[in-house]
């Protein structure tokens, strides 16, 4: 589903470069699900972004789905983007202007559903993670394990076969985490792919597959 | 510290720079208008104020009430200066000041030629050796006692002697003549210095009083040419003068009084005169209520640009938040902040002056229309130099110490958590956007105003006047031409000798077709039922007159040549009042004008008599020899840069047969659009106060667009992250601003409709106002806001999501 070949990032700073990544290799099998652990500063949540195509590498190649993600035109990208790919935040980047439900239904909207289908999905999606009772509240009003919640139900409302997750449980207290966490191994078994950044040694355990990062570099 | 504090501070500014621009071009333009009306307000109110004893100096005035109407005017009867010289107690100084009718001056060199000619000099008066005593004159030549020995003898102010007398030096000016009218010759007995501080007195040209005009005695005449000062001894109360001189009055106008009403003499003190136009005619005067409502005015928009400011430096505030928190934790107090802050809005307040300075220089240039007369050679630097410190003071203070309590405000360990708090919250926001709100509707409504003026002038010059006015040169025959029994019969010498040239099509005498000014009379209509009076308005011209200007005829035949009035041509207008159906019937009829009774042998279609002000009258056209004044030449050339060619031409012909009369020639369409001088200096006023209103709006639509985006970040991050595109997300932004213009205009139609209405009523022949007039200021207004907003909100947009929703 997702190859990377020889993936550097790079910044100017005062004439030398200074690297995020150096040479990453990576291939992520479809149905996976990828714990990336690293220290502060190695280049993890880089790496999401280039995966979740936020970011762009400075050299290499990456294929996502077997097309070259990298030659792609800006809107062809954001179209593989918006139906493949659903995004989890440490801090949930909920829009607190909008209620629980606008919430989950910004993504749909930007796919052009019409209002039927959003409403089918939005309501399944609240059914699914047991908050159709917050379903008119607005982020505040919720904790932050119920603020995380939301965020994945909204990742997940555009049925995305890959959820990115960056620290998703970061702000989060242990026991919201592991709730967190379990969901993340449910879907996983549905056949969604995830990749989770983290910190923590017992959530990257929830993964198949765990990568470290140091420097830049893949240590495996 | 206070070196390092002002390196800060500079340093900061110029990391900020478009902010810093923006705050800059925001309040210079308030202090330049402040600027401005002060220097004008300012000139206004030291008039007069420098005049040694001026709490002594009075004017009389001339009141009168007849029929419970009272009228004033500064008129005395000349009579009175010396009945007040001899007979009243109490009177320093008696200043008779008579105004002259602008005499042409000639200078003539030492064989008597005319080597300079000012056909209208203005200031010009008759006064005595007490004028003198009383306005602090200083002599450069000559002195009170010689200048006023002989009658034929004349003082000039500096000034006057130098447009005179150019690279002449003053000493070498006494006996120096001039002649005025071309007929009575002066010569130079003294030149005094101008008056260093602005006076009421402004005449520049001094003639001798004569023992004629002393020795008066009509008391009930009086132009408002002649005025009168007087100084009272010290410890004199007015009103005994003024009791004493209408008693003598009143022994004089019994008869008048008694039988018409009141006739008095009042006194007004110096300190009242320049802002008294009633009594002014001479004097330039202002009016209180004028200069209070420019006070006003320049508070007004000082107070907008103010508002700016602080909007624009609390839009940057969440941009500082991190800055400032940093400070915190490092120690800085409250009121440290405070001060670099202020500090801050004290460098951008002198810069702006400094920007305004230059901004103010221009705009005394562009406007001088509105600028009172020399009030450019009288600055007093040292107020204006208090002034512009308090200004900035003032602004400093003004719009500073929001912004900077709003810093003190910032909660240190948020911000540093990376918590952009709401700072400015909700209802701050609705604040802002009820002021930008109010700017748009102030400028829509001047854009309105704008449109709906341009439109009435385009139609005043555009539409058809009912005759041709392109390339048309017309040329008064100036009064002593027209009185000279040897030049009388020239003018068809002239009209000969123009029709010759080739680049001339036709030349025709007469009175030019529309012209404010004008000839009325009655004519009556004599039929079988009696006799029907008629007011007419009357146009002089000769047999080419109604072809040159391409009237359309719609009965009848032309003038024919003659040398007193034979026949009548009417327009549609009193073919109407006299109460035919149709042109034709009135063909033939007999019109009786002064007694003498002439037909009417052709009926033109009605055109623009008089400006668009006044409807179209019954017009009649006549041929009379005499009352031939205007010389009205069509041009051959269709190219406007042939004209200057074929007018040197006419220039030559004209010398040859006038030599001794100053050629002034009008383009008639030049003319034309001159009667409506007012309203381009109006539009011209309006387009400026657009030119404000827009810039100073735009100026704080840029900083709440800023803030509206900097608050909207991370939202914008995450809908970016969730598919949105660039497009929707500028759409999304813009929404907002465009509800507020949308709301402006919703207000603004009615009362600029309103106000345009009133306007456009002064005009018998206007423009309808419609529709698209309303929608075009709108689209305008939204154009401008788009364009303001498209630089922040396009910006938002298309920056990456990943840093603005970067958590570490």
């Amino acid at each position: 589903m997702i190859k990377l070949e020889n993936i550097f990032k790079w910044y100017n700073v005062g004439g030398t470069r200074s690297f995020i990544l150096k040479d990453i290799n990576l291939s992520i099998e479809q149905g996976d699900f990828v714990s990336i652990m690293g220290p502060s500063g190695s280049g993890k949540s880089t790496l999401l972004n280039i995966i979740g195509m936020l970011d762009e590498p400075n050299e290499g190649k990456y294929f996502f789905m077997e097309e070259d993600v990298l030659a792609l035109k800006p809107k062809k990208r954001t179209a593989l983007f918006q139906s493949y790919v659903g995004y989890v935040f440490q801090s949930y980047h909920l829009i607190d202007e909008l209620t629980v439900y606008e919430n989950i239904e910004t993504p749909l909207i930007y796919k052009n559903l019409s209002g039927k289908e959003r409403k089918a999905i939005v309501g399944d999606m609240l059914d699914r993670f047991g908050i159709v009772g917050k379903k008119d509240l607005f982020p505040a009003q919720l904790s932050g394990g119920q603020q995380q919640i939301v965020g994945i139900a909204r990742a997940l409302a555009a049925t995305p076969k890959l959820l990115l997750a960056d620290e998703p449980t970061g702000n989060l207290n242990s026991k919201q985490g592991e709730e967190i966490m379990d969901l993340f191994k449910q879907l996983n078994e549905d056949g969604v792919t995830i990749i989770q950044v983290t910190h923590s040694e017992k959530n990257a355990e929830y993964g198949k597959r765990i990568i470290n990062l140091l420097d830049g570099q893949i240590k495996e | 510290m206070f070196k390092n504090h002002i390196k800060l501070t500079l340093r900061h500014l110029w990391r900020n720079r478009v902010f810093t621009i923006l705050n800059i071009v925001g309040l210079s333009i308030g202090i330049s208008a402040c600027w401005i009306i002060f220097q004008i307000v300012d000139y206004e109110f030291r008039f007069d104020q420098k005049h040694p004893d001026a709490e002594r100096i009075y004017q009389f005035i001339n009141r009168e009430e007849r029929e419970e109407k009272t009228a004033d005017f500064a008129g005395i009867s000349r009579a009175l200066p010396i009945t007040v010289k001899n007979e009243i107690a109490g009177v320093e100084l008696v200043v008779p000041v008579y105004h002259k009718a602008d005499l042409k001056a000639s200078i003539l060199n030492e064989d008597k030629e005319e080597i300079r000619v000012f056909e209208q000099p203005k200031y010009q008066v008759s006064v005595s050796e007490s004028y003198f005593e009383m306005v602090p004159y200083q002599w450069i030549v000559g002195n009170v006692k010689t200048a006023f020995s002989s009658p034929k003898q004349v003082v000039l102010t500096k000034s006057r002697a130098e447009l005179y007398f150019p690279n002449t030096p003053t000493e070498e000016l006494l006996g120096k003549t001039i002649a005025y009218n071309d007929t009575s010759i002066m010569s130079i007995s003294g030149v005094v210095a101008d008056l260093d501080f602005p006076s009421s007195f402004n005449s520049q040209e001094f003639f001798v009083l004569t023992d004629k005009d002393w020795n008066n005695d009509w008391w009930g005449s009086f132009n408002s040419d002649d005025n009168l000062f007087v100084k009272l001894q010290e410890n004199v109360v007015k009103e005994n003068i003024i009791n004493q001189i209408n008693t003598i009055n009143y022994g004089h106008r019994k008869e008048y009084i008694d039988k018409y009403g009141k006739q008095w003499y009042d006194l007004i003190p110096l300190a009242d005169k320049h802002f008294t136009a009633t009594f002014g005619a001479n004097h330039p005067t202002t009016d209180h209520s004028v200069l209070y409502g420019l006070i006003g005015i320049a508070l007004f928009i000082l107070l907008l640009a103010c508002i700016n400011y602080i909007n624009l430096s609390t839009a940057q505030l969440p941009n500082r938040a991190k800055e400032i928190g940093i400070h915190k934790t490092l120690g800085s107090s409250p009121s440290q902040l405070m001060r670099r802050f202020l500090g801050e809005t004290f460098f951008i307040t002198f810069f702006a002056v400094l920007l305004s300075l230059i901004v103010s220089s221009f705009a005394l240039k562009m406007f001088a229309d509105f600028i009172p007369e020399g009030m450019g050679s009288f600055q007093n630097y040292a107020d204006l130099a208090v002034f512009l410190l308090v200004l900035i003071l003032l602004i400093t203070l003004l719009s500073g110490i929001y912004p900077a309590w709003l810093i003190t405000r910032v909660q240190t360990a948020n911000v540093l958590k990376g918590q952009v708090q709401n700072t400015n919250g909700q209802s701050r926001l609705t604040l802002r956007k009820g002021l930008i709100i109010f700017q748009f509707i102030i400028a829509q409504i001047f854009v309105i105003a704008a449109i709906i003026i341009g439109q009435q002038l385009h139609y005043t010059v555009n539409k058809n006047l009912g005759f041709d006015k392109e390339a048309i040169v017309t040329i008064d025959l100036p009064a002593k031409v027209l009185r000279n029994p040897a030049y009388v019969d020239k003018k068809f010498v002239l009209k000969d000798e123009l029709v010759k040239n080739n680049s001339i099509a036709s030349v025709a005498l007469g009175d030019r077709p529309l012209d404010n000014s004008g000839y009325i009379t009655s004519v009556y209509n004599i039929s079988d039922t009696g006799k029907v009076e008629m007011k007419i308005s009357v146009r002089f011209a000769d047999e080419d007159l109604l072809d040159l200007y391409n009237f359309e005829v719609l009965a009848g035949t032309n003038l024919t040549k003659s040398d007193t009035i034979r026949e009548f041509i009417v327009n549609e207008s009193a073919v109407k009042a006299m109460g035919f159906s149709s042109p034709k019937d009135a063909i033939g009829v007999h019109l009786e004008m002064q007694r003498q009774s002439y037909p009417i042998v052709a009926v033109v279609k009605d055109f623009h008599v008089y400006d668009f002000k006044k409807e179209i009258p019954s017009t009649v056209f006549v041929n009379s020899k005499r009352q031939l004044n205007t010389v009205n030449i069509k041009l051959a050339a269709s190219n406007p840069k042939h004209f200057q060619k074929t007018i040197g031409e006419i220039e030559q012909i004209w010398k040859s047969i006038y030599p001794n009369a100053a050629f002034v020639y009008k383009f008639y369409d030049e003319s034309i659009a001159q009667l409506y001088e007012s309203e381009y200096k109006m539009s011209k006023l309006i387009s400026l106060a657009t030119g404000i209103t827009i810039l100073i709006s735009c100026l704080g639509l840029f900083g709440l667009a800023t803030l509206t985006s900097t608050q909207r970040i991370k939202e914008i991050g995450i809908r970016k992250v969730l598919g949105a595109s660039v497009v929707g997300i500028v759409q999304m932004l813009s929404k907002d601003f465009v509800k507020l213009v949308f709301i402006a205009a919703v207000i603004a139609s009615p009362l600029a409709w309103w106000a345009m209405n009133k306007w456009l009523q002064d005009f018998t022949y206007r423009i309808t106002i419609e529709w698209w007039m309303f929608v075009l200021a709108g689209v305008l207004a939204l154009m401008v806001t788009l364009f303001t907003i498209s630089f922040q909100a396009v910006r938002a947009a298309i920056a990456n999501p990943v840093d603005s929703l970067r958590d570490e």
